[in-house]
């Protein structure tokens, strides 16, 4: 009788292993892929809105709290808000939040503005 | 596709697995830490502001201090106002009244207390404009503000604030002063974050 040389191949049950191992190795990698994507997504967006909101504090500061000015129009990445009561204070209590990013949000105070005479430079 | 060596084939497929997982998992770490940074970069950022608006309260209450008792005939401190001889300069003598107006405008309106080293009279001054300086360090969890704000006071007086009779029966009057208002401003500023 003639004995059945072996062969060089895969088995079956290799195939079979390496194909799980192939699957789940694929799906830790493809999550890890997503997340990595969703997470530098995230933090390109906090960036943005972390320097809209830097950008508004600093020109109000700059410029000073003026309650006539339409800072809605004026920065439309973020929203701001006052907190106190200026003319008794002498300071604006002012909080800004970034419209994308509602966490990216400062609470601050900011000198008034001064008053420009009527006819004066504007 | 043929195996060259009976029982070795996996190692080939683990490997390309391993090289795989390696490059996804610096991708997680890398984007990972870069999410972790623009965290810490939004809380340090709330931090600085929050304290710099303290600083701003401070400069503001401080720049809006306005005494003016010329204008009132009833109302006079006499805490807060002095007399001057012929041979003192106004400027200097005012100069420990505006520290008081600067710490009492402080007390009240914030609730800061500020300690009588932290004040220092520079070199020069104008003879009529009482000045000095005063060092504020406003610290929290990562960010400390280290400011050192310059103020400037205006001088007013009444004559005659106080009329008495002297033993000789002559009438005593007094020009007292006072510091009418402040204007300040930051001389130096130094923020160290962690």
């Amino acid at each position: 009788m003639r004995k059945i040389k072996s062969r060089s191949g895969f088995s079956l049950i290799e195939t079979l292993l390496s194909a799980l191992l192939f699957t789940f190795v694929v799906m830790a990698i493809g999550s890890s892929i997503i997340v990595s994507v969703r997470l530098n997504a995230k933090a390109r967006r906090m960036t943005e809105a972390r320097l809209a909101v830097s950008s508004a504090v600093e020109t109000i500061m700059a410029k000073g709290y003026d309650k006539d000015a339409d800072y809605d129009a004026a920065f439309t990445a973020v929203e701001v808000v006052l907190t106190n009561t200026p003319a008794t204070d002498n300071y604006a209590e002012i909080t800004v939040t970034s419209k994308t990013e509602p966490n990216v949000s400062v609470e601050t105070a900011v000198g008034i503005a001064p008053v420009t005479p009527e006819g004066g430079e504007g | 596709m043929l195996k060259k060596s009976d029982g070795y084939v996996m190692i080939y497929v683990m490997i390309v697995m391993l090289i795989l997982g390696l490059v996804a998992g610096n991708a997680l770490a890398a984007a990972s830490h870069n999410a972790t940074s623009e965290v810490n970069a939004v809380r340090q950022m709330k931090e600085r502001y929050k304290i710099e608006g303290e600083l701003n309260k401070i400069l503001s209450v401080v720049d809006h201090i306005e005494r003016d008792y010329s204008t009132d005939l009833l109302a006079i401190d006499h805490s807060n106002s002095f007399t001057v001889s012929e041979t003192e300069s106004i400027g200097t003598k005012a100069i420990p009244y505006l520290e008081k107006l600067i710490k009492e405008e402080l007390k009240d309106q914030l609730g800061i207390t500020i300690a009588d080293d932290v004040f220092d009279i520079p070199l020069t001054i104008d003879m009529d404009r009482p000045q000095v300086t005063f060092e504020i360090a406003l610290p929290s969890e990562s960010t400390t503000i280290k400011a050192t704000v310059k103020a400037v006071g205006t001088v007013g007086s009444r004559f005659p604030e106080y009329l008495d009779i002297g033993d000789d029966g002559h009438i005593i009057e007094e020009e007292r002063f006072f510091v009418k208002s402040v204007e300040c401003s930051i001389e130096s500023f130094e923020i160290t974050q962690s």
